[in-house]
């Protein structure tokens, strides 16, 4: 009764017939039958920039972005307000989470050939997502102000300054001072706050309408492509949705269960004056950390910067028009190796300088990743000045 | 057209489904948004501690006399002259031990190696190396605050 | 006749106009000069013919305190500073002593700082002569002669005194220790006193010496906080307690009480020494119990025994607070609102410190009150992150329902896009 009511008080002021076309037209969309669960991950993607956001927002609401009172703040979040602790673990499960659904979609989309020709420009969106969503990590886990958020920062500036010529004053900029303080906060406040959500809000939207324009790649070649058509798509509404909307639940309820089972610590306020033993940044820059320390500067900094490149110029450097995986014998190839140097650092970058019990020795990873027999302490004192420095 | 009588258990189950789903939509958003009004009520009479934080009144503390205060991990001593408040870490600077207040002599006292303060938070006999930390102090209504 | 006319005229007119009388005047100015720098005539800052010859020593004395406040050579050495003609500087009405023997210097520099109305504007001690002269130093040099053994200038130096406040001054708080050991370092200046030598390698690996040297602390004891610095001599077994017990307040006033202090007036103990040694007294530890206890007291005896007791008391305080610091610790890094626990670890923590000296009493009793408050402190605390930990485990239990619910929703979600799945097909 009331639902008739207010559709005609709507109709008598909205042509929603005219609306109404445009609207369906986009939900009921066919999708390729190559849609499948994996296609889920870009919508996945951006349920978890909205937890973001919307977490994100609740814990601005009592976090202070002051060197005196961030930590404080962040340690009121987690014990006061009804279910505050929630907001902060899931808005940092979520940041994890986000930068490695991000990267299974980049994933995803490499593995169908979807970035081949007409959609370059969208994967090229893509990759500055992926970029803007790891800046967001970086910004943001500086916010508590605890040890590791402190060093961590100060070490990752200090990569970034390790630039030729224009490295100090990138990482002057950065810092807004010599080192890591007050004004760091502040920069790093604001990027992570205003600069980075706007601009990730436009990306977005402009990623998905190209998307929407282009419509989801299919498997057949480049130049080849059919257009779908109802008889032979799958619709967006409702048949896609309710996959993502699987999907969504068990992600959620990672989310949460992360966040009950394995929650952050809210650590050591930050002290300038006592730096921690072995400070490494968050994980998913622990590959290339690891990496740079192989090569001497300038040859680190470009061998590193050789993978955002890579990424970027892609679409532009495979020539091949296939897009099914079992025809790029190549690109599969050369995507595995990739990922499996990722993870060969990341766990070498993990286990650097770090004591391990394995099969019961213990064993000391120098900052190369090389074990040695004995303790942390031993091989320490076995250091010349030289190794040392 | 099918008949009514065939169409029945498959569409009221499809609505019972669709009943479960919506309901189950309803309940996913309410779950995220209604405990999110619990946490923005105020829980505390003020919010993260930073800055001064309010320690009592003046009217609580007589002239001459001290309170031990606790100002998040921080122990401190509050005295009051009859010129001022003043307010000092309450950790001695020799050993670490909570300085107190001795009326009589209006010294700050370590119990433990008898250091001694003067109302300035200076030493002035005993093994203490250096002065206690002073913290501003500010009355406002007749209420006291302490900067930490 | 006339050329002498001549002559004069032209003189007296050289010297008459402009420029000849500047001529004149320049030509004088000269020769005063000169005539100037003649000892005869030479002045220098104090009127002080001394230094004309001696200016070594004037360097030397140049920074000093005394040359600051008028003090001169004669003062100390007699002779007359405004003759520049040595015999005359150093007659026998000068009162010149040259360089005075110890005893002589002694009496010399009491002379003003023994004198209370001359020291009075500047307002130091007028004691020190009179410390001396009790000192064993003092008995030395004044009664037998021994001019091996410190005076004065020994210590404060000799042309170069500084303000003892000056941390250049020898006698410097920090400085004090190696200006003993100039002269009780030395073996062979030592051995006719059969002074130990080392006493300075033992202060310096003591408590106290890592205080002054490594720390910077200046109040804590060096040589002259306990020996006495003008009156120096070895505190005897009695005067150690007072000695010690100048800054260790507490532990002296909780000695008289324990059955020890019955002892010390029997001379059998020394108050402090005893236990703790002295040049080389380290941070006790209750491991002290071990040691020194054995000193006197066999292994088995009711004393010894009560002295293991203290010492497990005082570990287990020590063990519960060290635990519970370290619980809190944890608890605060991951996230526990603990500032209650911590604020009680502090009064804890004080507790701890208190025990300490109370234990000189020896007095178990005592002992066992505080050490019985702290293990209930620290128990407390431990109950209380317990309990917090256990509310937080009880989150865990949300899961339960959440996974049912989300359960229920996939496999809702499943069924229906099965349903539209066959539909089209």
């Amino acid at each position: 009764m009331i639902k008739r009511l207010v559709d005609a008080w709507v109709r008598q002021r909205f042509d929603v017939d005219k609306m109404r076309g445009p609207v369906e037209k986009q939900l009921k969309k066919p999708l390729p039958h190559n849609v499948g669960w994996f296609h889920t991950l870009g919508s996945m993607s951006l349920f978890l920039f909205l937890s973001q956001v919307v977490t994100g927002i609740l814990l601005l609401v009592y976090y202070r972005p002051t060197v005196n009172e961030a930590f404080e703040s962040v340690k009121f979040i987690m014990t006061k307000p009804y279910m505050g602790w929630l907001y902060r673990q899931v808005h940092a499960w979520g940041a994890n989470l986000m930068v490695i659904v991000v990267f299974l979609h980049m994933l995803r989309t490499y593995i169908t050939g979807s970035y081949k020709k007409p959609r370059e420009v969208t994967w090229i969106f893509g990759v500055f997502l992926f970029i803007f969503t790891m800046i967001f990590g970086f910004t943001g886990y500086l916010l508590p102000w605890n040890q590791l958020a402190y060093w961590a920062t100060t070490v990752g500036t200090e990569v970034a300054g390790s630039v030729p010529i224009v490295g100090e004053w990138i990482r002057t900029l950065m810092r807004g001072g010599p080192s890591v303080g007050s004004e760091t906060l502040s920069r790093f406040f604001v990027i992570h706050v205003i600069i980075l959500p706007w601009l990730l809000v436009l990306l977005v939207l402009i990623h998905l309408f190209l998307v929407r324009l282009q419509g989801v790649a299919t498997m057949e070649r480049v130049d080849e492509e059919k257009e779908v058509d109802k008889a032979h798509g799958t619709p967006f509404f409702p048949t896609h949705v309710l996959k993502e909307g699987i999907v969504f639940y068990i992600l959620l309820g990672i989310l949460i269960t992360l966040a009950i089972l394995a929650p952050f610590d809210l650590g050591e306020k930050a002290d300038p004056l006592t730096t921690p033993h072995a400070i490494k940044p968050e994980w998913y820059f622990l590959p290339f950390y690891q990496v740079l320390k192989y090569f001497p500067k300038l040859a680190g900094i470009f061998v590193v910067t050789l993978a955002p490149i890579f990424l970027f110029l892609w679409p532009f450097l495979d020539r091949n028009k296939e897009r099914d995986p079992r025809k790029r014998p190549f690109a599969v190839g050369f995507c595995i190796l990739v990922l499996l140097s990722l993870f060969i650092f990341g766990v070498v970058g993990y286990l650097s300088e770090t004591e391990r019990q394995l099969f019961g020795k213990t064993y000391y990873f120098d900052v190369y990743g090389l074990p040695h027999a004995g303790t942390a302490a031993e091989h320490m004192a076995k250091l010349t000045d030289a190794e040392v420095k | 057209m099918k008949t009514n009588h065939a169409e029945q258990p498959e569409t009221s189950r499809r609505h019972f489904l669709d009943w479960i789903l919506k309901g189950g939509f309803l309940a996913t958003l309410l779950g995220m948004f209604l405990p999110a009004l619990t946490y923005l009520w105020p829980v505390t009479r003020r919010g993260p501690v930073g800055g001064m934080v309010e320690v009592g009144r003046e009217d609580d503390l007589a002239v001459w006399g001290a309170k031990k205060i606790s100002i998040g991990e921080s122990p401190m001593i509050l005295l009051r002259t009859p010129q001022s408040f003043k307010a000092y870490s309450a950790v001695c600077t020799h050993l670490g031990c909570l300085v107190e207040w001795s009326a009589d002599k209006r010294l700050i006292e370590c119990p433990c190696h008898a250091g001694f303060f003067d109302v300035e938070g200076r030493v002035i006999s005993g093994p203490p190396p250096k002065s206690l930390v002073g913290h501003t102090v500010r009355v406002v209504d007749g209420k006291i605050f302490v900067k930490l | 006749m006339s050329h002498h006319r001549n002559l004069n005229h032209q003189a007296a007119h050289f010297i008459t106009n402009e420029r000849g009388s500047f001529f004149v005047y320049f030509g004088i100015l000269i020769i005063l000069l000169f005539l100037s720098t003649h000892p005869l005539f030479a002045n220098t800052d104090n009127e002080n013919q001394c230094i004309a010859c001696h200016s070594d020593y004037w360097e030397e004395m140049q920074a000093s305190i005394h040359s600051r406040n008028g003090v001169a050579c004669q003062d100390c050495h007699g002779g007359d500073p405004a003759q520049a003609d040595q015999a005359l500087a150093k007659g026998p009405e000068t009162g010149y002593i040259g360089v005075p023997e110890k005893d002589q210097a002694v009496q010399r520099c009491g002379n003003c700082h023994a004198n209370v109305e001359f020291m009075n504007p500047y307002g130091i001690r007028t004691d020190q002569l009179a410390r001396y002269l009790t000192s064993t130093h003092g008995k030395r040099v004044m009664v037998d002669h021994d001019m091996k053994a410190a005076a004065c200038m020994d210590c404060h130096g000799y042309h170069d005194v500084i303000a003892v406040s000056d941390p250049n001054s020898p006698v410097y708080p920090s400085n004090v220790p190696k200006t003993c050991n100039h002269c009780h370092g030395n073996e062979r200046l030592m051995e006719p006193y059969h002074h130990p030598t080392d006493v300075f390698d033992q202060y310096r690996e003591s408590v106290h010496g890592k205080a002054l040297f490594e720390k910077g602390n200046l109040a804590v004891a060096n040589c002259a906080a306990c020996h006495g610095s003008h009156g120096a001599v070895p505190p005897g077994v009695k005067d150690l307690g007072a000695t010690c017990g100048k800054c260790h307040v507490n532990e002296k006033k909780y000695f008289l009480e324990s059955p020890h202090a019955a002892a010390m007036v029997e001379g059998k103990f020394s108050e402090c020494t005893s236990c703790h040694g002295f040049h080389d007294v380290q941070h006790p530890t209750a491991a002290l119990y071990e040691k020194a206890c054995l000193n006197c007291h066999a292994t088995g005896t009711t004393e010894y025994q009560l002295g293991q007791a203290i010492e497990r008391e005082l570990n287990n305080a020590e063990q519960a607070f060290e635990k519970t610091k370290g619980t809190v610790k944890q608890a605060a890094i991951e996230g526990f609102f603990v500032e209650e626990e911590a604020a009680n670890l502090e009064e804890v923590k004080t507790h701890l410190i208190e025990i300490k000296s109370v234990q000189h009493t020896l007095n178990n009793h005592f002992l066992t009150e505080r050490h019985d408050a702290i293990v209930k402190s620290t128990d407390e605390i431990e109950r209380s992150i317990r309990h917090k930990r256990l509310s937080h485990k009880q989150r865990q239990w949300m899961l339960v329902p959440i996974w049912v619910f989300i359960v229920i929703m996939v496999l809702v979600l499943y069924r229906k896009y099965k349903q539209l799945k066959n539909q089209k097909d």
